[in-house]
């Protein structure tokens, strides 16, 4: 049997059946100020209730990454993570997939959700990463 | 706030101690630092304790102050223990010189301990994430060695920097280390050596990172007039100040936004610039870490820290030495006594007792102790600024 899958944190990225993932930011209606995660308060402005949820972009630029060759506990190496600069303005921190060993600062690269480890309980952890996208390849 | 100084540091050897216990490295740092202020520990009246990973490796998650000064007969008095990820010893020596400061104690204790070599390496790394955002980022897989791999590989397509630049703080700070007998390295490296190292988090190899290891120290800081009727050389605390990350998406990742406002905040309290820095004790946990620290204290602009290195400035006998110590690299890194061992350093640098590895007529002496990280900044970043 497969063990059970369950999100990293509730609340930070949708899957839904029909179209691709995204994460969840908030976008205040009083300031503009957008925020990843999505909080019930703005933190720029600091009004209650006025938060609305943003799905963000899919595709973002690498900022900067590593490959990590000696893990924590729980992780199998190699794997890599980096932060990702969204056009809301946000720089994402992300588990990063793909060849690794290509990865550039300055690349395009693209959600998606996957399994990344298990957890004390041996249930697998669902994460989100940025894989890098193909060249010359439509926006999807 | 009122004077304050520092009557008496100690500290244990940083290394590999497996027969050595948590409270047993404390109390020997604790010794040496009342031996060194000629007080008796009954005369402390108030105390804080450094420590990190107590909790995680050695399961003292609570009360360490406690036990520790138990072992050597003090008891009574209000302890606390300071936890503020690698900052914590530093913030325990901030706390001590607020409770003098302010005139409600006349002698207090900062004590800095840590005992890494309870785990194994992936569970030394995992206690030290939890200095993370255990809900996102660490939770995600953020290990500290690929925030400083992050912070390289970025100052690299910024400035141009190259990892021959870092492998140099490596280098340097190892030939340091060599010359301090309190150090868990006491051997040179060389840049064949560097590279040739296991690779740890691209692109940084092991000799890129400070290493594991246990040990303690400790400082006695009293008013002015406690200092006098000593009659001892009592060095002042001529600035302390601590900052939080202010976590921004929008700034270039090449350094600690929260290291510069520490630094602004500690050379006005202290009425010096960068200029007037006769040595540094920097928190070189990992080798670009100090070439970041270099550019946020003043040492040089943005971006010269890789050609400032290469220039010799910051090695001793050059115009302001960094971690003279053998820093973080070779010293050692024991997170909880970081911030006591940098004091100590500087406080036998500025008496003039630094065998072997003297600053020549120091007077002024900064360090600067950085823990946590959260969105590329630090969590708590502590610089002190003393002076004879």
């Amino acid at each position: 049997m497969e063990a059970e899958l369950v999100p990293v944190r509730e609340g930070l990225f949708a899957a839904p059946d029909n179209a691709p993932p995204y994460l969840i930011g908030g976008r205040c209606t009083v300031c503009g100020a957008v925020r990843f995660p999505w909080r019930t308060r703005c933190v720029a402005c600091f009004s209650s209730g006025t938060v609305e949820r943003l799905p963000l972009s899919r595709r973002g630029k690498l900022y900067t990454f590593t490959v990590v060759r000696v893990p924590p506990v729980g992780y199998e190496t190699p794997y890599a993570f980096g932060y990702v600069d969204l056009p809301e303005g946000l720089r994402v921190f992300a588990l990063l997939g793909g060849d690794l060993e290509a990865l550039q600062i300055g690349q395009t690269v693209e959600l998606e959700l996957a399994p990344y480890k298990r957890d004390r309980l041996g249930r697998r952890v669902l994460g989100y990463r940025f894989v890098p996208v193909p060249t010359g390849a439509r926006r999807a | 706030m009122r004077e304050v100084m520092v009557l008496g540091v100690g500290m244990t050897p940083f290394g590999k101690f497996r027969a050595r216990s948590l409270r047993e490295l404390g109390a020997d740092a604790c010794w040496d630092a009342l031996a060194d202020a000629g007080m008796k520990p009954s005369e402390v009246q108030v105390a804080y304790c450094g420590n990190l990973a107590g909790g995680l490796l050695s399961g003292q998650e609570a009360g360490l102050g406690q036990i520790i000064l138990r072992e050597i007969g003090i008891a009574g008095i209000p302890v606390t223990k300071v936890e503020n990820a690698c900052s914590s010893g530093s913030v325990a020596f901030r706390e001590a010189w607020i409770a003098v400061g302010s005139g409600l104690y006349d002698v207090a204790f900062a004590i800095g301990v840590e005992k890494l070599t309870e785990g194994t390496t992936a569970e030394v790394t995992t206690a030290l994430a939890s200095a993370g955002d255990m809900e996102m980022e660490a939770a995600l897989g953020l290990v500290f060695p690929g925030i400083y791999a992050m912070l390289a590989r970025r100052r690299m397509a910024v400035y141009g920097e190259s990892i021959e630049q870092c492998a140099r703080v490596a280098i340097k700070n190892h030939r340091h280390g060599a010359l301090n007998p309190r150090a868990q390295y006491r051997n040179e490296i060389t840049l064949e050596e560097i590279a040739a190292s296991p690779m740890i988090s691209d692109p940084l190899t092991l000799l890129h990172c400070c290493p594991i290891g246990d040990g303690a120290a400790a400082a006695i800081l009293c008013s002015a007039d406690v200092a006098r009727r000593g009659g001892r050389p009592a060095i002042r605390v001529a600035a302390s100040a601590l900052t939080s990350g202010l976590f921004r998406e929008d700034r270039e990742y090449v350094g600690f936004e929260s290291t510069q406002r520490a630094a602004a905040q500690a050379y006005e309290q202290a009425g010096v610039g960068p200029e007037e820095i006769d040595l540094a004790e920097v928190h070189d946990c990992f080798s670009v870490a100090e070439l970041c620290h270099y550019e946020d204290l003043g040492f040089c602009a943005p971006g010269e820290g890789g050609r400032l290195i290469e220039s010799g400035a910051t090695a001793l006998g050059g115009r302001v030495p960094v971690n003279p110590s053998g820093g973080l690299l070779a010293k050692g890194h024991p997170v909880g006594a970081t911030g006591l061992a940098q004091i100590a350093e500087v406080v036998w640098q500025l008496r003039g007792e630094a065998q072997g590895r003297q600053v020549d007529g120091a007077r002024v002496g900064l360090t600067h102790c950085q823990g946590g990280n959260v969105q590329g900044d630090a969590l708590a970043t502590t610089i002190h600024i003393l002076q004879r």
